[in-house]
């Protein structure tokens, strides 16, 4: 095997391959990419080699790691369709700032992975160039819209992948394709060489075939950014705690990549802050953190305040995720589990009773949560969501982005029409129509503004969960992977379903989701895994993951048997 | 929604539609609005539960006027399209053309 194979399913380190591993591109990269579909482009000559894997330097965390990364973030040299055909010939210039960040480390960018065009679908099938599936069984959707970065990922093809999430678009793919997702806080992870679609919900993410791999990612590309000016410069409400993303960096902005010498601990300069915003040699407790004062940051404090406030558990930090087979279980954790009728299919709400069993079988307690945002939280999603991108896609216009139409027109405004008509498929023109709408002087009030008001209730609902228990326990989708095509849910249906995930994106908290079990649909004879999805406060990645990682480690959940991993 | 107010809604999106997107945009949005106007159920179903909720001691009111509310201005602009001007009198009026463009000095 001419892969590097030790590494990853621990946490250890990777070692690269000492020859080159063109085989493995050539013949298994390319044959299972004709298979599913995950990646638009795939460019053999970044597959990590010697020397990639040392470009991070000795100890680079990512180190002979590939890691794909969703056609909608810019990455130097390789197209950046975001899935459309307004953008089929556009190369980004330059990179953006997490896939800067994943290359210092050590990582190589094999190929960009297919979406739903600029990110607007849950089935990665409303590109029209290209078609993912799921490789649990080809004939079912992968999910969207990173739909090709959570099938590379279940095939074995990357160990990691960048995704975005503005709606559940990393958790969703990950449940239906078996993998884990890591959507961030909001302002977490630096968002700039992404391309806009709704800028008050969307953040990079992570998917990966294991928790330690995700949380190894995130801590690389976490962090504050001067080119991303809602990136927290720390989190905020907890300086200088251990748990937070960056805290494992040196706190300066252009620093890259973490240095063997600085990391799992805490830069003297952020442990010095924590010592004056609260007790020296506790900053590791958010619930601390909380207390010292922190609590007047853009509504979100309360989260952080009210969780950190149940302090019946030390907060984990990030290296505690691969800490997690060694630790003890879930003693001490609060798990909210939804209660009522959450409207899911027989599979899934049967996986989602098993696993509230397993969970509390690994020592944790759980609490019955009633969350009756989950009546509007679609709605309200998609109220934003369309409004934000009616504004955001107008720059694609043929004229600064976007192919311009070879008939000549009139006047610019017939050829801004003339390069939108032509360039946009069907599911983006309904969301910016949508959107336009819902801005317009008659409408605004009836809907935009009411989904404003309810995006706030959205917010404290969650805040009042969080102070009652360390994480949610939530499903990310009503169902199964369904079938591609039309024999799956309706346009409409499918978005209603979206209601377990955008609550993450609505608050700006994290979400991690992981892979809970195996069903064989009624409509199928294939085994399907399903996802479910732990929310928590803000800056609480590292409780998430950890929490993951037990369940993880207790389950040993498998991949599709068709596509045994090229990495181990 | 009626076929006036989608024309209106594209043109300011800038998007031309043929008339059998026209058709299935039409149906498609209305479905949507459809959906989104639960918003307003449920924004009234928490103010209702909300007031319930507040009034366990209800203070006295300070003022037993009519109730005169607050004059509220839009800040937003009315919504009408506008017709652009005609790339040929843009053209027409340059200092230089060549062909249907406008003439400038090279700058690199």
């Amino acid at each position: 095997m001419d892969y590097p194979r030790d590494a990853g399913r621990r946490g250890q380190r990777y070692a690269p391959a000492p020859e080159d591993p063109g085989t493995f591109y050539d013949h298994t990269l390319r044959s299972r990419n004709e298979e599913i579909g995950a990646f638009l482009e795939l460019d053999p000559a970044r597959r990590p080699t010697a020397t990639t894997a040392n470009a991070g330097g000795e100890g680079a965390p990512l180190a002979g790691l590939p890691v794909a990364v969703k056609d909608n973030i810019a990455v130097e040299g390789f197209h950046l369709t975001c899935g459309s055909l307004l953008l089929r010939t556009y190369r980004s210039p330059y990179d953006a700032t997490a896939v800067k960040r994943l290359a210092s480390a050590g990582a190589s960018i094999p190929g960009k992975t297919l979406l739903d065009e600029f990110g607007m679908g849950s089935a990665t099938d409303t590109s029209p160039l290209g078609l993912c599936c799921n490789p649990w069984d080809r004939s079912r959707t992968a999910g969207g819209s990173s739909g090709g970065s959570a099938a590379a990922v279940a095939a074995g093809m990357v160990p990691l992948a960048l995704g975005s999430d503005t709606g559940g678009s990393i958790r969703q793919p990950a449940g239906f394709c078996g993998v884990y997702g890591l959507k961030p806080t909001y302002g977490a992870v630096s968002r700039h060489g992404l391309v806009a679609y709704a800028s008050s919900l969307e953040t990079i993410g992570v998917l990966g075939a294991t928790p330690e791999l995700v949380s190894l990612l995130f801590d690389v590309i976490a962090g504050p950014d001067e080119w991303d000016q809602t990136t927290s410069p720390s989190p905020s409400l907890a300086p200088g705690s251990p748990s937070a993303p960056g805290a494992l960096r040196p706190a300066s902005p252009t620093t890259l990549a973490r240095t063997s010498s600085t990391a799992w601990t805490v830069p003297a300069a952020q442990a010095g802050q924590a010592g004056q915003a609260g007790q020296a040699g506790q900053a590791g407790h958010t619930g601390q953190a909380g207390q010292a004062g922190h609590t007047g940051q853009a509504g979100q404090a309360g989260h952080t305040g009210q969780a950190g406030q149940t302090g019946r558990t030390p907060e984990p930090t990030l290296e505690d995720v691969a800490r997690a087979r060694d630790g003890a279980g879930l003693a001490g954790r609060r798990i909210g589990v939804l209660a009522g009728d959450l409207g899911l299919s027989a599979e899934v709400r049967a996986v989602y009773c098993q696993s509230v069993d397993r969970l509390r079988s690994l020592g944790a307690e759980t609490v019955e949560i009633t969350l009756g945002c989950l009546d509007y939280s679609a709605a309200v999603y998609y109220t934003i969501a369309s409004a934000e991108a009616s504004s955001n896609l107008a720059r694609f216009d043929g004229i600064r982005y976007g192919v311009r139409p070879a008939e000549p027109a009139d006047n610019p405004y017939e050829l801004v029409r003339m390069a939108r008509s032509d360039g946009l498929g069907p599911e983006v023109k309904l969301r910016i129509l949508l959107g336009t709408f819902i801005l317009r002087s008659g409408f605004h009030a009836r809907y935009y503004a009411r989904a404003q008001r309810l995006r706030r209730r959205i917010s404290s609902e969650l805040a009042e969960a969080f102070a009652r228990c360390d994480a949610l326990l939530a499903p990310t989708f009503p169902t199964p992977a369904f079938p591609l095509g039309d024999a799956g849910p309706g346009p409409l249906a499918r978005k209603q379903a979206d209601r377990f995930t955008a609550l993450a994106n609505l608050a700006g908290c994290p979400a991690v989701a992981f892979p809970a079990g195996l069903v064989t649909p009624e409509d199928g004879a294939t085994e399907l895994p399903v996802g479910l999805q732990l929310l928590g406060p803000p800056w609480s990645e590292a409780r998430l993951l950890s929490i993951a990682a037990v369940h993880h480690h207790a389950t040993e959940p498998a991949g599709p048997p068709e596509y045994p991993p090229l990495w181990e | 929604m009626i076929d006036r107010e989608l024309r209106i809604t594209a043109d300011l999106a800038r998007i031309a539609l043929s008339r059998q997107e026209h058709e299935r945009f039409a149906q498609e949005v209305q479905s949507m609005l459809t959906y989104l106007d639960s918003m307003t159920a449920a924004e009234a179903a928490l103010e209702d539960t909300a007031a319930g909720a507040a009034d366990p001691n209800p203070a006295n009111p300070t003022h037993y006027g009519p109730v005169q509310p607050l004059r509220r201005a839009s800040g937003l602009r009315p919504d009408h399209p506008v017709v652009a001007a005609r790339s040929a009198d843009l053209v027409e009026a340059a200092e230089e053309t060549e062909d249907r463009f406008i003439a400038v000095p090279n700058v690199l």
